[in-house]
């Protein structure tokens, strides 16, 4: 779990990249779905898209932190920005010593249900443009 | 003589005319086959050019095979079929065989950027064509050519099915999934949700085949027990997603927008309409 609510000790400006990892889930021929980013009015903020800000934790070390035959994309941090979205520090112990390049996306929860849909559609978009590490495409099963 | 010209806007052609043969082959002997229906061109210089084409008995396949173009393409044919696609527009569905063309002095460029980016692998039935530098020189700075075969109603058919089972066996797989899918407590997909979803993959199949069109369609999970299928055709998307019996749809058009320009909430049967304004 991600650690408590805290003031974020550091700051995501629009030039930060981010990281996002990406199921297997979600990625079909090449394509991300949108399920790769669920916003959902519910969901309490740690419950938002973890991402990692690039410029606290190498991809290398990033990439090991999410699960077996997931892949990598990246985004600029003014894209949710652009979309009232606010990409929130939020440490985790998780992480180690990368505790603090830990964050979520919110500020979503106030949106309504088709902006919402909207808004995980341009985040879908922007991270298929820059997908850094391919997950693995799930195996068709009969 | 069969014929294709680049025109300026104001009637002028564009010094880049290039007769055909009458056995359908250009001049300079670049096409792998004589089954030509019709060409899309990216051209830099000529943005404003208006692109002739003349096309044969398939002239119903044109505005799936027009390919992408940033010219105007106005198409006409001897069976007064006509269509125009707009500066820009990406025509999304078509069956096209990525095609090499080997050319004659090796310097292909290949013509086919951005082409593909709708259509999944492997379900191509045409040919692209790849240009050599003296192509290059007689087109002017011609970045794009694009060469359609006509299709007939039995390949049509056959990549509608392979799409069916393509979907269905997506369903098959998602239907399979445990709780915790996603490594965060993700709920399983419902019977129920798997059953609503059929039905919409066989209105898309319907669908196309009716309309002889073929959207691109990926059926994705919701960590929630939904369903998502995003369809693009043209330049609109929709998306369909499914809880249970409900459906809810939303839809935006030019794809490059932001805001959707809908969201209803109905059922499978509801969601036919708007996979008809999709392939409209």
């Amino acid at each position: 779990m991600a650690g408590e609510i805290t003031q974020p000790t550091v700051t995501v400006g629009p030039a930060d990249l981010i990281y996002r990892g990406i199921n297997p889930q979600y990625y079909q021929q090449g394509q991300l779905t949108s399920g790769v980013f669920v916003l959902k009015r519910k969901h309490t903020l740690e419950q938002g898209p973890s991402v990692g800000i690039a410029r606290l934790i190498p991809l290398a070390s990033f990439h090991p932190l999410m699960g077996d035959g997931w892949g990598v994309g990246a985004f600029d941090a003014s894209v949710p920005q652009s979309q009232t979205l606010a990409v929130h520090p939020l440490p985790d112990p998780r992480w180690k010593e990368y505790v603090h390049a830990h964050a979520v996306i919110t500020e979503y929860q106030k949106l309504s249900d088709k902006r919402r849909t909207d808004v995980e559609r341009v985040l879908r978009d922007a991270l298929q443009k820059n997908i850094l590490i391919k997950p693995t495409e799930p195996a068709t099963t009969k | 003589m069969n014929y294709q010209s680049i025109y300026f806007t104001d009637g002028t052609p564009a010094p880049t005319q290039h007769p055909l043969s009458d056995s359908g082959l250009l001049a300079w002997g670049c096409y792998r086959t004589r089954n030509i229906a019709n060409f899309t061109r990216e051209v830099h210089d000529f943005p404003n050019a208006t692109v002739s084409i003349r096309v044969g008995s398939s002239a119903g396949w044109l505005e799936q095979l027009a390919g992408i173009t940033n010219v105007s393409v106005g198409v006409a044919s001897g069976s007064a079929i006509t269509g125009k696609i707009s500066v820009g527009q990406v025509v999304a569905t078509g069956l096209f065989l990525e095609g090499t063309k080997r050319v004659s002095l090796g310097q292909a460029a290949q013509l086919v950027t951005g082409f593909v980016e709708d259509f999944a692998p492997g379900y191509y039935g045409g040919n692209l064509i790849y240009g050599t530098t003296d192509t290059l020189a007689l087109l002017g700075n011609v970045q794009q050519i694009t060469m359609v075969e006509p299709v007939g109603a039995s390949s049509f058919a056959q990549f509608a099915v392979a799409r069916e089972y393509s979907l269905s066996d997506q369903l098959a797989r998602l239907r399979k999934l445990p709780h915790g899918w996603d490594g965060e407590g993700a709920q399983p997909i419902s019977e129920t949700t798997c059953e609503t979803a059929d039905t919409v993959i066989k209105g898309l199949w319907q669908m196309t085949l009716s309309h002889s069109v073929i959207p691109t369609v990926l059926l994705g999970p919701l960590p929630d027990g939904s369903l998502r299928f995003e369809c693009k055709y043209a330049d609109k998307e929709l998306f369909l997603t499914i809880s249970e019996k409900a459906v809810e749809v939303q839809a935006w058009q030019p794809r490059d927008a932001v805001e959707s320009s809908g969201y209803w909430e109905t059922g499978p049967v509801g969601a036919m309409e708007h996979l008809e304004w999709l392939v409209k």
